[in-house]
């Protein structure tokens, strides 16, 4: 990166710091430091919550997944508005009307303290997980961009949410969120621009769209259903909607960005405001994705996008071989798509025809090379490399430093917001009332903060692990739907099965992780649809359980 | 909830009711539905004629 690039970031990390601290200044207590006093308004909230699930991740592997597999990932969103919709007409009202600090606050009102424990438990256990995780894609950029090991990165990143978030609390992460959120809709449009721009002259927009489709990379909607098929309009639909239902109805880290609003219409609004913006931002997302692919039809791109991979490749006795047959299928994929386009202008079906097919299996060709290159080195998936190489060797100067801040600012709102609700659940759900009740309300401001910073730190040991689990957005969803489908189920029952006690309720969240679990060992099943398995397990055995205990207690 | 409770509550604060906002976010989803799958369907060309 240059002086400007430099220049660029620090000023935009500095800016977005201290906006957050200047906006959470004044007296705290432990409402104001977790729920900001519930004096947000929705469009803070909307953006907020938009900022916590749009991570670092999302930029970097997104654009990544539409480059190897086309644009069928935006069919995962599909289930997002219905979830939304259902989670104003229900949770919102209801935890705002029980006042309480957490979701799983709520699971003590309705059942007993024991259900409470157990789903703060499974929260902590997925969301530090994926803390981690999207602490990690940040330390990516930066590793490539600077050459620092991973390590450090991580470090460094988490010691700036850890500094932010422990002072400033959810009003810093919040009013954070807003300044990210807008940086990240600037940095979306100049990306998408600079990657047409950056095609060759007599090559335009319509011209690369055909050739994107032509690879079928523009595949937005595939509506064959098919269980083992990770996106199609059915998974996402249905496995979609119960995954948001979960994620934003059960997870604290976005429950705690609604329950901060000053009223019910406020927080309903922020949730229909996310319904409405998440599907075309995901679909530009990928869009770009798509156009950084017809960028390097043009352009010759590495064998690998990793830079170490590629390094220890060239010393592979196999290399030279396969980086031969990368280039002819590259020369080849190159004239059949002019060769295509020329057959497209002279209205020529025979032409376009066998253009296609030419292109079509040069592509099948490079994607095989690409496939050996890493086969020969045992490397993993290089999609998260994919849209960083572009920019930091295509973008001008300045607008590399932009990219870069962007995907901190995506990195920064959602691990922020982990976080923070983390350290909520950890003093409000399992310290307070089984460590320490009765004490004041500074020891809990107090207790906060340094929850804050254990779980930022844990943030970046976890982080670690990151490199060995694909793509990351693939690998945060998985994770979260091991534990979703568990947690969505108790409160289905808590929301709409009045005669389901606790022990019901208890035992069906453990029986509902175990049918996911089962789920993910031994079949093929893809992940999409454990939330909903996992639910309906819960459902089935807490009402199964108190079916029978009602019936027993009558019987008596 | 019942359809009544929701009424009784706190009007959205762009105007409007609650039921009428829902139905909009619903048809919004299945017109983005709509035009992707078209969108699909006219970029991705078959390799025969």
């Amino acid at each position: 990166m240059s002086a400007w690039d430099w220049a660029v970031l620090a000023s935009w990390l500095s800016f977005t710091i201290l906006y957050g601290l200047y906006r959470s200044r004044g007296k705290q207590t432990t409402q104001s430091y977790l729920l900001a006093g519930k004096s947000m308004p929705w469009y803070a909230m909307g953006l907020s919550i938009m900022a916590t699930q749009a991570s670092a991740i999302t930029f970097i592997s997104t654009t990544g997944q539409a480059y190897v597999d086309g644009m069928r990932f935006v069919q995962f969103y599909f289930g997002l508005p219905l979830a939304m919709i259902i989670l104003s007409m229900t949770a919102v009202p209801l935890f705002h009307r029980a006042n309480v600090y957490t979701a799983y606050e709520f699971l003590e009102q309705r059942f007993d303290r024991r259900t409470r424990i157990l789903v703060s438990i499974v929260f902590l256990i997925q969301r530090g997980l994926g803390a981690g995780l999207a602490l990690y894609a940040p330390a990516v950029v930066l590793s490539v961009v600077l050459g620092w090991p991973e390590q450090v990165t991580t470090l460094f990143m988490g010691l700036l949410v850890i500094a932010y978030t422990t002072l400033g609390g959810v009003k810093a992460v919040t009013w954070s969120d807003v300044q990210q959120m807008l940086l990240i809709f600037a940095g979306l449009i100049l990306a998408l621009v600079l990657a047409v721009v950056r095609l060759p002259e007599e090559i335009g927009l319509l011209d690369a769209v055909a050739l994107a489709g032509a690879a079928g990379r523009l595949n937005a909607v595939v509506t064959k259903f098919d269980w083992n098929d990770r996106y199609n309009l059915w998974s996402g639909l249905f496995g979609g909607m119960f995954l948001a239902l979960a994620y934003f109805g059960t997870d604290q880290s976005q429950v705690q960005r609604y329950l901060t609003g000053r009223s019910i219409a406020q927080s309903r609004l922020s949730l229909l405001f996310n319904a409405m913006a998440k599907i075309p931002m995901q679909f530009f997302i990928l869009f770009i994705g798509t156009m950084v692919f017809v960028f390097f039809v043009f352009e010759r791109p590495p064998l690998l996008f990793q830079p170490a991979d590629l390094k220890n490749l060239e010393r592979e006795p196999a290399y030279s071989s396969v980086v031969r047959r990368f280039d002819e299928a590259h020369q080849v994929r190159r004239e059949s798509a002019r060769a295509y386009l020329e057959a497209r202008k002279r209205h020529d079906p025979a032409g376009q025809t066998k253009a296609l097919r030419t292109y079509r299996q040069a592509q099948a060709s490079l994607d095989q090379a690409r496939a050996e290159a890493a086969r020969l080195l045992g490397a993993g998936p290089d999609t998260n490399y994919i849209f960083l190489n572009f920019v930091i060797r295509y973008m001008p100067v300045g607008v590399v430093g932009l990219i870069v801040a962007v995907i901190f600012a995506a990195a920064m709102s959602t691990i922020s917001g982990e976080v923070n609700s983390l350290a909520t659940v950890t003093v409000m759900d399992v310290y307070r009332p089984l460590v320490k009740s009765g004490a004041t309300d500074s020891h809990y401001l107090w207790a906060s903060r340094g929850a804050t910073i254990f779980w930022g730190l844990y943030a970046v040991a976890f982080a670690g692990f990151g490199g060995r689990l694909g793509s990351l957005i693939e690998a945060v969803n998985i994770v979260g739907s091991l534990f979703y489908g568990g947690m969505l189920g108790v409160f289905v029952l808590a929301f709409f099965f009045r005669f389901v006690g606790a022990q019901g309720a208890f035992w069906g969240v453990l029986a509902g992780e175990a049918a996911i679990f089962y789920c993910w060992r031994f079949t093929s099943i893809s992940f999409l649809w454990y939330n909903v398995i996992g639910c309906l397990v819960v459902i089935a055995v807490g009402c199964l359980l108190s079916l029978t205990r009602l019936r027993r207690s009558s019987a008596v | 909830m019942t359809k009544r409770e929701i009424r009784s509550e706190e009007p959205p604060p762009l105007g409007g009711d609650w039921f009428t906002l829902y139905a909009l976010v619903v048809l919004y989803l299945l017109v983005l539905i709509a035009l992707f799958a078209w969108f699909t369907q006219a970029n991705t060309p078959e390799a025969t004629p």
